[in-house]
């Protein structure tokens, strides 16, 4: 009924969205990147971590490119704000930015490892997430 | 050398060992719900807690590479201690009379509505009238909630934004696809049309409007108004009428015209027509008081077609998810949604004499309902 409300429903979306990304992110940065697993992770681990990444970086280049095209429920699990502070944040390199994401939805789908390019698209995303789910916190206490 | 992070990581291990301390303080103290919230909250400080010891033992904490996301998972966890320090910490410390009695009357409607969860906590200390905290369960109401009823129909608001939000797959999703579908049908009407770019750019911002956040207030009223019924739409009627203009709205939140369109929809899907009728003439006399003038562009932003779509989608949801409806309510085990609906037709019949009204079933619904 306030806006504190609404304001706690984007906070807990672009949240719940940002530390899944990440997350997923984080594990198959040390798998790929540094070429181990470690601390209680798992080559499961970092099985699930690459069908949950997938699964998110699927919707999100689904909804970025939606211009034009029919709109999906699958688009739809992606927070609007992100969208909106992506497209801001790539600006010009939009289009080079989606095809790379395009490319490592693609690889995460094949089981092929993941290289260094693809973790600095990964990265451009997980920092948009992460600043729409800390701006949302901001607003929702008032700090 | 303790790096930054390694720092921050350690003040925040502090503070959630202070928070533990705290919430074990209050063990055996609280009555049922209180305590049933307590030991979640205790529980998710404590999953933090591990979390951060588990961060602080990482050999890669350190790498590069990886420091960034370690970074960001910190500020979630961070945000996690923040709002239980400020909600759950304060409303189980404070536990007062008409929180215990709050919180039991919430339990009551999610036991009438059919609602599956834990019911939220709920805490009269709100200085921004009624807030839902879905990253607490808990909500907020104005001080003074519990000794009135009128505005009791705005609780189930608040907890259809807990519904909205963890059934996003069975409402918000569909309701999206509803409205960019509606939209993108507008555009494609435009252009066939040769409208001007002026128009095209007034739906993409419409469409903006409606898929960033007023999607969810219309779907709350809208589940709000499946469990509660004509006294949703007389209760917003009565915010309303305190908030100035109808046609006003904002970033966050739809016209309150636009929303009464909404409830008047689930109203006549629920075969209430008559008092959706009823509402109506309410809001046609609230607005001769109140002369505001409909803005341009006014009925394309709010397309009563599209309310009607949503509202089908929201009520289907409502009925795919278990809901009960407020006419489904069994005679006498409505305790809250009965009390709710009797008051609001006690207040229309005389509201001079309401007052009275209100006191005795305000009585009764606490000796009802068990307020330990």
């Amino acid at each position: 009924m306030s806006e504190l409300s609404i304001i706690a429903h984007d906070y807990a979306l672009n949240a719940d969205y940002a530390r899944k990304f990440n997350d997923a992110v984080l594990v198959l940065k040390r798998r790929y990147l540094l070429g181990r697993v470690g601390n209680g992770e798992t080559e499961e681990t970092v099985k699930q971590s690459r069908q949950d990444l997938k699964a998110l970086l699927g919707s999100l280049v689904a909804a970025i490119e939606d211009e034009g095209k029919p709109w999906t429920e699958d688009q739809a699990q992606v927070p609007a704000d992100l969208l909106e502070r992506l497209r801001k944040r790539v600006k010009g390199a939009l289009e080079e930015t989606v095809t790379e994401l395009r490319g490592v939805v693609e690889d995460l789908g094949k089981d092929v490892a993941l290289r260094e390019p693809a973790f600095k698209a990964l990265d451009i995303v997980c920092e948009a997430a992460d600043e729409t789910a800390s701006a949302a916190f901001r607003r929702l206490r008032r700090i | 050398m303790t790096s930054l992070l390694q720092k921050l990581l350690l003040d925040l291990k502090r503070r959630a060992k202070w928070i533990l301390g705290e919430l074990a303080a209050l063990e055996n103290m609280l009555p049922g719900d209180f305590e049933t919230h307590r030991k979640d909250a205790a529980r998710r400080v404590t999953r933090a807690a591990t979390w951060i010891e588990h961060t602080l033992h990482d050999p890669d904490l350190g790498d590069p590479k990886l420091e960034p996301n370690f970074f960001r998972e910190f500020k979630r966890i961070s945000e996690l201690i923040v709002s239980i320090e400020d909600t759950s910490l304060l409303i189980l410390k404070r536990c007062s009379q008409e929180d215990r009695f709050l919180t039991s009357l919430l339990a009551q409607i999610c036991r009438e509505v059919g609602y599956k969860d834990t019911p939220p906590l709920c805490g009269a200390l709100s200085f921004q009238y009624f807030q839902a905290l879905m990253e607490t369960d808990i909500i907020m109401t104005p001080q003074g909630q519990a000794s009135e009823l009128l505005a009791l129909p705005d609780l189930y608001h608040e907890l259809a934004h807990f519904v909205v939000y963890r059934e996003r797959p069975v409402l918000e999703v569909p309701v999206l696809t509803i409205i960019h579908k509606y939209f993108a049908d507008a555009v494609r009407k435009g252009h066939q049309q040769g409208s001007p770019q002026s128009t095209l750019d007034a739906i993409a911002k419409n469409l903006t409007l409606w898929t960033s956040l007023w999607h969810v207030e219309f779907a709350c009223d809208m589940v709000a108004t499946y469990w509660c019924g004509p006294a949703y739409g007389l209760a917003n009627l009565r915010l309303s009428a305190t908030r100035g203009d109808p046609y006003q709205d904002s970033g966050t939140h739809p016209a309150d015209d636009a929303r009464r369109i909404g409830i008047e929809c689930i109203l006549k899907l629920a075969g209430e027509g008559g008092a959706a009728g009823g509402i109506d003439r309410m809001w046609q006399d609230l607005k001769r008081l109140s002369p505001s003038v409909q803005p341009g562009g006014y009925t394309k932003r709010y397309p009563a077609q599209l309310l009607e779509q949503v509202a089908q989608c929201v009520y289907q949801g409502c009925a795919s998810l278990g809901f009960r409806r407020f006419s489904q309510h069994q005679s006498g085990s409505a305790i809250v949604g009965g009390a709710v609906a009797q008051a609001w037709e006690a207040f229309q019949r005389d509201a001079a004499a309401f007052p009275a009204h209100e006191a005795a079933v305000l009585q009764a619904l606490r000796a009802k309902i068990a307020v330990e």
